[in-house]
C-alpha cells in the first residue's frame, strides 16, 4: 500500500470497495480493489485469486489490465487496475451524453469482442452488466468484474452456481436454478446490455426478486414451452408455479424498440432467446450484418465518455 | 438493410458445419496463451541437483504423496496436487531450496490450501489444514504463509498443468478416426502420465507443455486403435507440436520425459505394485525431520484412493514422530486406465 496513494472512494460492492489511486513513483492514475479481510478461516479470499489467475491469462484489448496485486496487513487484498473514467453505467444515467445508433454499434461490438475473447479462453464472466464496462480516455472499453468468473470447459456434467449474475442480466434458465448452464447465458446479459443501449434504461427490471424477474423474461418472451425451450421442463424450478399459467404468448420487440434500425432488433432477437442452446455466440454475433451493414461503429475515440462542459456565455 | 434473424441463424449454421478450423484456431490460440504464461516460469534452481541441500526428493514424495491422499479424501480434483506442487516448487526454489522439515510442511499445507481456492468450487477451512498438522502449525501460521507465498511468487498464480496441455491437444484428434471412447482411453491415460510426473522431481525444470505432449504420446503409443493409422496418428502430432510447441517434440529432453515416464509407467502395469524407493522415497512416511527408513511398502496403484485416505491420516502424527512404523501406501496417482495390455506390451519394448 505504500506505493499507492489512495484519493477517493469510487465503488463499494458486497465483498469490496474500490478506490482511485496513485502510484507514488510515477503519478499514473489506477483503480484499486480492496477485498474485504477474510473472516471465514480461509485466508486471502478466493475470489481475489481466481481475478488474479483469470487476469494472467486473459489479456485482451478490452480486458482490464491488471498493474498489481498486494495484501495489507490486516489480510485484506488489493488488487490494482488501469484507470478508466468512467463506466457504461454512468454513460446511460448521464442525459446530456448523446447515444447515435453507430456509437450504440461500437458499444456493444467492444463488449462482443470482450465476451469473445473470454468464451474462447473458456472463461465465463458471470456478472456482466454496465457497471462492469469501464471506458479509458481514447474510448476503448475495459471488461472488470471478475470476481465471479471461472474457468469452464464446456463439459454439460460441470456444476455452476446459480448465485451468480446481477438481477436484471440473470438469464432464464439460471433464474430457474440450472446448474448446467454455459457460455450462452453470458450471452443473454449481453443481449439485456444491448436492448438497454437501445432503451437507455434496463430492459427487464424484476422487482428484486428471482420470480419477479422470470415474470418479467416470460411476459416479454411468451411461456416457455416444447417448442421454444424443449429443455426448460428438466430445469429445477420448472415445477415449482415459476411458469405462469395459463401460458402467456411472446411479444414483438419490434413494438418495444421502435426506434431501432431492423438489423439490431433482428441481433438482439438472436441472442435473448429463451434456449440458450439456441442463442448467438459472442463469435457468430460479431459476425451478423449489423456490424457490416451502415452506419459504421463509431470510432472508438469519437465516443462521448461525458458530458460537454457548459458552454461559456 | 433488413436481416431475418432465421437467415443468420441458417448462415452461421453452415459457416460452423465447414470443418473444426474455428475450433482449432481456439485451441492454439488457448495454447499460445497457457505457453506465454508457462514461460514466465522458470525455476532456476532444483532441488534434484542439490541433493547436499535439507529438501530432497524423498521429501518432496511424501509432500505429494500426502497431496494426493488430501484431495481423494476431500474428494477433490487430483490436478490440484498439480498445481500445488508447482506453487511447493517455485516457492522453495526461490528460497534456493533451504529449508527445514517444517518449513516444508508449512509450505505443503499452504500451496494445497492455495490451490483448492484456486482451482476447486468447494473450499476448505484454514482450521482443517491447521489439524492436519497436528498442532504443529495453527490458522496463523498457515495464512501468515500464503501471504508470504504470494508475495514471493509475485502473486503469479496460474501454472498451467500439464492436464490443462492435454485436455488442449487432444482437441487435434481427428473426429472422424478416433471414437468418443479411445478419446477418453487417452485422456485418461495421458491423466496418469501426468500424476505420475508429478511424483518426481526430475520432472520440475521441464515445461508442463512438454510433459503433456510427452503424455499424449506414450499414451498413443499405448493404445491400439481402431481407425487411427499410424500415419495419422503422425500427422496429429505433428500439427499440434508445430502448431504450438515447435519441433519441442524432436528434443532430448522430449525423449528423456518420454522414457522416464515409460519407465515408472512399466513398474506400475508390468508388476501391479509401486517400489516407492524407485522414486526416491526412502520412507514411507512424512519422516521431515530426518532421513528415518523404514522398509518400503510396495502397494498397488489400483487400490482404491479413498479407501487409503483415511489410512493417511490415522499417520498424521508421522509429520512430527519419525516413527518407521508401516504405512499401508506409499503412493498413490489414480488407478491406471484398463489399458489393453497388447498394446502396451508394444510399447513397452
Amino acid at each position: 500500500m505504500e506505493n499507492y496513494r489512495i484519493m477517493k472512494q469510487l465503488g463499494q460492492g458486497v465483498w469490496s470497495r474500490t478506490y482511485m489511486g496513485q502510484q507514488k513513483d510515477t503519478d499514473q492514475l489506477v483503480a484499486m480493489k480492496k477485498f474485504k479481510a477474510n473472516s471465514c478461516d480461509e485466508g486471502v479470499d478466493f475470489k481475489a485469486l481466481r481475478e488474479i489467475k483469470l487476469l494472467s491469462y486473459l489479456q485482451h484489448e478490452h480486458i482490464i489490465r491488471l498493474v498489481d496485486s498486494f495484501a495489507t496487513p490486516d489480510m485484506a487484498v488489493v488488487l490494482v487496475y488501469e484507470y478508466a473514467h468512467t463506466s457504461l453505467d454512468q454513460i446511460l444515467r448521464n442525459r446530456d451524453i448523446p447515444l447515435s445508433s453507430p456509437d450504440i454499434k461500437q458499444h456493444i461490438r467492444m463488449l462482443l469482442l470482450a465476451m469473445d475473447a473470454c468464451h474462447e479462453k473458456q472463461i465465463l464472466h458471470r456478472e456482466l452488466n454496465p457497471e462492469n464496462m469501464f471506458y479509458l480516455e481514447d474510448g476503448t472499453m475495459k471488461l472488470r468484474g471478475f470476481d465471479l468468473a471461472r474457468m469452464h470447459d464446456g463439459k454439460p456434467n460441470t456444476l455452476l452456481s446459480p448465485q451468480a449474475f446481477a438481477l436484471w442480466y440473470k438469464p432464464p434458465e439460471v433464474l430457474m436454478r440450472s446448474q448446467h448452464y454455459s457460455f450462452s447465458a453470458d450471452m443473454w446479459s449481453v443481449g439485456c446490455i444491448f436492448a438497454e443501449l437501445m432503451l437507455r434504461r434496463p430492459f427487464l427490471m424484476g422487482q428484486f426478486t428471482e420470480l419477479s424477474q422470470l415474470d418479467k423474461i416470460f411476459k416479454v418472451f411468451g411461456t416457455p414451452n416444447e417448442s421454444n425451450w424443449p429443455d426448460y421442463a428438466i430445469l429445477p424450478l420448472a415445477w415449482h408455479s415459476t411458469v405462469p399459467v395459463p401460458p402467456v404468448a411472446a411479444v414483438s420487440l419490434d413494438g418495444i424498440f421502435t426506434a431501432a434500425p431492423n438489423d439490431a432488433i433482428s441481433l438482439l432477437k438472436s441472442i435473448l432467446v429463451l434456449d440458450p442452446s439456441n442463442r448467438l455466440t459472442a463469435s457468430q454475433a460479431l459476425r451478423h450484418p449489423y456490424f457490416s451493414n451502415e452506419p459504421p461503429p463509431t470510432p472508438k475515440g469519437n465516443l462521448i465518455l461525458s458530458s460537454p462542459p457548459p458552454e461559456a456565455n | 438493410m433488413m436481416v431475418a434473424s432465421d437467415s443468420f441463424s441458417s448462415t452461421v449454421s453452415m459457416e460452423e458445419t465447414i470443418g473444426d478450423n474455428a475450433h482449432h484456431e481456439a485451441a492454439v490460440d488457448r495454447i499460445l496463451a497457457m505457453r506465454k504464461i508457462e514461460a514466465s516460469y522458470c525455476l532456476q534452481s532444483f532441488l534434484h541437483q542439490q541433493q547436499s541441500l535439507p529438501l530432497s526428493d524423498a521429501w518432496r514424495g511424501k509432500v505429494t504423496q500426502w497431496a494426493f491422499n488430501v484431495v481423494d479424501h476431500f474428494g477433490f480434483s487430483r490436478e490440484v496436487v498439480t498445481a500445488s506442487m508447482g506453487l511447493f516448487d517455485q516457492y522453495l526454489a526461490i528460497r534456493g531450496n533451504l529449508c527445514t522439515g517444517s518449513l516444508v510442511l508449512l509450505t505443503s499445507l499452504t500451496t494445497l490450501h492455495l490451490a483448492i481456492k484456486l482451482h476447486e468450487t468447494k473450499r476448505i477451512k484454514s482450521s482443517i489444514l491447521a489439524d492436519l498438522s497436528r498442532g504443529q502449525f495453527g490458522t496463523k501460521h498457515i495464512d501468515e504463509m500464503e501471504l508470504e507465498i504470494l508475495a514471493a511468487l509475485g502473486w503469479k498464480l496460474h501454472v498451467p498443468t500439464p492436464l490443462a496441455f492435454v485436455a488442449e491437444f487432444l482437441h487435434f484428434l481427428p473426429e472422424e478416426d478416433v471414437s468418443a471412447a479411445e478419446r477418453k482411453e487417452i485422456y485418461e491415460l495421458s491423466k496418469y502420465f501426468t500424476e505420475l510426473a508429478i511424483c518426481e522431481s526430475s520432472f520440475v525444470q521441464r515445461q508442463n507443455s512438454l510433459i503433456a505432449l510427452a503424455t499424449i504420446y506414450n499414451a498413443m503409443d499405448a493404445i491400439r486403435f481402431e481407425r487411427l493409422t499410424e500415419q495419422a496418428k503422425q500427422t496429429f502430432l505433428c500439427t499440434i507440436t508445430k502448431a504450438t510447441l515447435g519441433q519441442a517434440y524432436e528434443s532430448p529432453t522430449f525423449k528423456a520425459t518420454r522414457d522416464r515416464l515409460n519407465t515408472m509407467y512399466a513398474k506400475v502395469s508390468a508388476t501391479e505394485s509401486f517400489d516407492p524407493s524407485t522414486y526416491g522415497m526412502t520412507s514411507g512416511y512424512w519422516g521431515l525431520g530426518g532421513g528415518a527408513g523404514g522398509n518400503p511398502v510396495a502397494v498397488t496403484p489400483n487400490g482404491s484412493p479413498s479407501s487409503t485416505a483415511s489410512s493417511c491420516y490415522g499417520h498424521q502424527h508421522h509429520y512430527t514422530k519419525q516413527t518407521t512404523k508401516a504405512t499401508k501406501f506409499w503412493y498413490t496417482p489414480s488407478p491406471p486406465p484398463n489399458t489393453r495390455s497388447v498394446g502396451v506390451k508394444t510399447a513397452l519394448l
